[in-house]
């Protein structure tokens, strides 16, 4: 099942009087439980890419269906901040926590912009921490943590709303190479046995090994010469 | 909604000493106000009780005429109020033999002053029928009793002051004062009346026969005021009306007179306080522009400080009104807290005033109401713009923001 499928998408930025083509023509799906990197050199429009696909941004062209639904141009802010609560969790390069709230006051904030209100929202945040190891640092502020626990802390916050899909934007580039593969290795791990489909923007190829599969962008366009299946 | 508010808290608590700062203005404003207003009300309040206590149903006619409802001839003119030769003994017959009216009486005033022995006194002297102290019920006797009459001659009520000051704590009934060269026996003494300020001139009438002040006057007849008390409370509205026509008539058709009920007074004094605490308010009220101006300007930099985070929360679903109410319930919440803090000094204020002056300034549901409200209203009117300016901020840029 297609769960993300681009046709034709572009995205054009206006710089002063010149027009620049950030994204142009990109086809490509994405099934369902697929972990797939995205790569490229810095300035080649992945992160343009992530943007429209995390719904933070609007293609000028093309098409996008999330699901079964058609991502139209001129969806309302509300709507377009509504499916992000529903379907994606982000994971940051910089992790992005609110450095007064606690671990488990990190975890609970997608809750609070949910339109499905949970009653078991705080057992469920607590059962995430959990789940990525951080069970005894739940009252921990994020400067008492390290680099990897809290990128520990913003997966558990990105699976709190039970996305479709996660979405990790150089999620290793702020740590070391050993906690780097710790983080993989759980969004690996959230794919195989929870089923969650990972898109993994990243520079780093040991990083793109582990995904099933790459998607190479090169000057915004899809570099198809590299098209890579991993396994 | 619970979650904005608690993260409001949180926020101002992790900003103690800036979030105070930015209440300042706002605790300042309100307290001010509060107390004005507050000062205000017991005005009132006091004006109010002091003319329900000086009569019930009482109807009182003056010389000159008083405008209440042109704003233009508004106040009254010195020289016929106290004019002893507009109202006559014809009018003051009329009134008491209006049905309505129970009982009534003339009021003259003469300007002399009272003797006993070396001491001297200077009190409001009043020549009127005994019948005073049935309409004004401030009048009470402390000892002996009213003149029986109004021919009873040379007998003289002494007010609580003038008693005080002549004879000190011993009882007055039968001793001898002077008024210029005549004799005055003492047949009663009054109480003190009124403990304030604007009623305390009851504490400093005393009075004698009407016929012994028109001859005090060299047998013109002083006649100031007629007050009469009417039966029946439904009726005031109605023999005030009777009153004026009859006296319109006695002086053909000039207006130079005024009947004012109780309510009347009541509502002169209403309308002069009110128009003083308004102004008065708006002054202090600067100071809560003054406030607000500090919550947006703090509410700003607040909202940049936080780009990051907004752009975060966008990114984890929060639509545009979302970011927009968590904004503005923080400055909210900031100047509410200011506000309450301000009611708080006010009620400190006014307990201060109340126990080191005659004034007893009310803190009514009211007053309390008006602080929360105008604080509300600082919140959002000022909390407003740097919310939109939070809310509309592009979430990738956001992110991106360091």
């Amino acid at each position: 099942m297609n769960l993300i499928e681009l046709n034709n998408i572009s995205k054009q930025f206006k710089m002063g009087s010149t027009t620049v083509n950030a994204l142009s023509d990109i086809s490509l799906t994405i099934q369902k439980g697929e972990m797939v990197a995205i790569t490229g050199p810095s300035g080649s429009g992945k992160t343009t890419l992530m943007n429209i696909i995390g719904l933070l941004d609007r293609p000028t062209g093309g098409e996008y269906r999330l699901g079964n639904q058609l991502i139209s141009m001129d969806m309302s802010d509300q709507k377009l901040a509504r499916l992000r609560s529903e379907k994606i969790g982000f994971v940051f390069q910089t992790f992005n926590l609110l450095p007064r709230l606690s671990a488990l006051g990190n975890v609970l904030l997608p809750t609070s912009y949910c339109r499905a209100k949970r009653t078991d929202r705080k057992s469920r945040a607590i059962q995430l921490l959990t789940l990525v190891g951080l069970e005894k640092r739940i009252q921990h502020r994020p400067a008492e943590l390290s680099g990897g626990e809290r990128q520990r802390i913003a997966i558990a916050r990105a699976l709190i709303n039970d996305p479709d899909i996660i979405l990790a934007d150089e999620p290793t580039g702020n740590l070391d190479s050993k906690t780097g593969r710790e983080i993989i290795s759980l969004l690996a791990k959230l794919n195989e046995e929870e089923g969650k489909t990972v898109l993994i923007i990243t520079h780093d190829d040991k990083v793109s090994a582990k995904c099933q599969r790459s998607i190479r962008i090169l000057d915004g366009q899809l570099d198809s010469r590299k098209l890579e299946e991993h396994d | 909604m619970t979650d904005s508010i608690a993260s409001a808290f949180t926020s101002i608590w992790n900003n103690k000493a800036r979030s105070f700062l930015t209440v300042l203005g706002v605790v300042i404003g309100v307290a001010s106000v509060t107390t004005l207003i507050a000062l205000g009300q017991g005005l009132r309040n006091d004006v109010s009780s002091i003319v329900k206590d000086l009569g019930t149903n009482m109807i009182a006619v003056t010389s000159g005429k008083i405008d209440l409802e042109n704003s233009e001839h508004q106040g009254m003119n010195p020289a016929s109020m106290i004019s002893s030769t507009i109202l006559t003994m014809q009018d003051f017959s009329d009134i008491a033999n209006n049905p309505k009216v129970e009982v009534a009486s003339p009021m003259g005033i003469i300007s002399k002053p009272v003797k006993y022995g070396d001491k001297t006194a200077t009190p409001t002297i009043i020549g009127c029928y005994p019948e005073v102290t049935q309409v004004l019920d401030v009048m009470k006797l402390e000892s002996g009793s009213v003149f029986e009459r109004r021919d009873s001659g040379n007998e003289i009520v002494l007010n609580y002051l003038t008693r005080k000051r002549l004879f000190g704590d011993s009882d007055p009934v039968g001793q001898t004062v002077m008024i210029g060269d005549r004799e005055f026996t003492v047949v009663g003494s009054l109480e003190k009346a009124l403990e304030n300020g604007i009623g305390a001139e009851y504490n400093n009438m005393a009075l004698i026969p009407f016929d012994t002040a028109t001859e005090i006057n060299a047998g013109q007849i002083a006649m100031n005021r007629i007050i009469a008390k009417i039966g029946n409370a439904e009726e005031v509205k109605t023999a005030k009306q009777e009153i004026f026509d009859t006296l319109l008539v006695n002086h053909r058709g000039v207006e130079e007179f005024t009947v004012l009920t109780q309510d009347d007074i009541l509502d002169m004094f209403d309308s002069i306080l009110g128009l003083i605490t308004t102004m008065v308010s708006a002054i202090a009220a600067i100071s809560l522009i003054v406030g607000g101006i500090g919550i947006m300007n703090i509410m700003l930099v607040t909202v940049t400080e936080r780009t990051k985070e907004i752009g975060l929360r966008k990114a984890v679903g929060a639509a545009q009104h979302a970011i927009l109410s968590q904004f503005l319930i923080e400055a909210i919440v900031i100047t509410l807290l200011g506000g309450l803090i301000g009611l708080g000094i006010a009620v400190v204020a006014t307990q201060l005033i109340e126990a080191r002056s005659t004034l007893h300034p009310a803190v009514t549901w009211e007053v309390v109401l008006t602080a929360i409200g105008i604080s509300t209203v600082i919140g959002v009117a000022f909390g407003i713009w740097p919310a939109m300016r939070a809310a509309r901020k592009d979430p990738i840029e956001a992110l991106r923001y360091e």
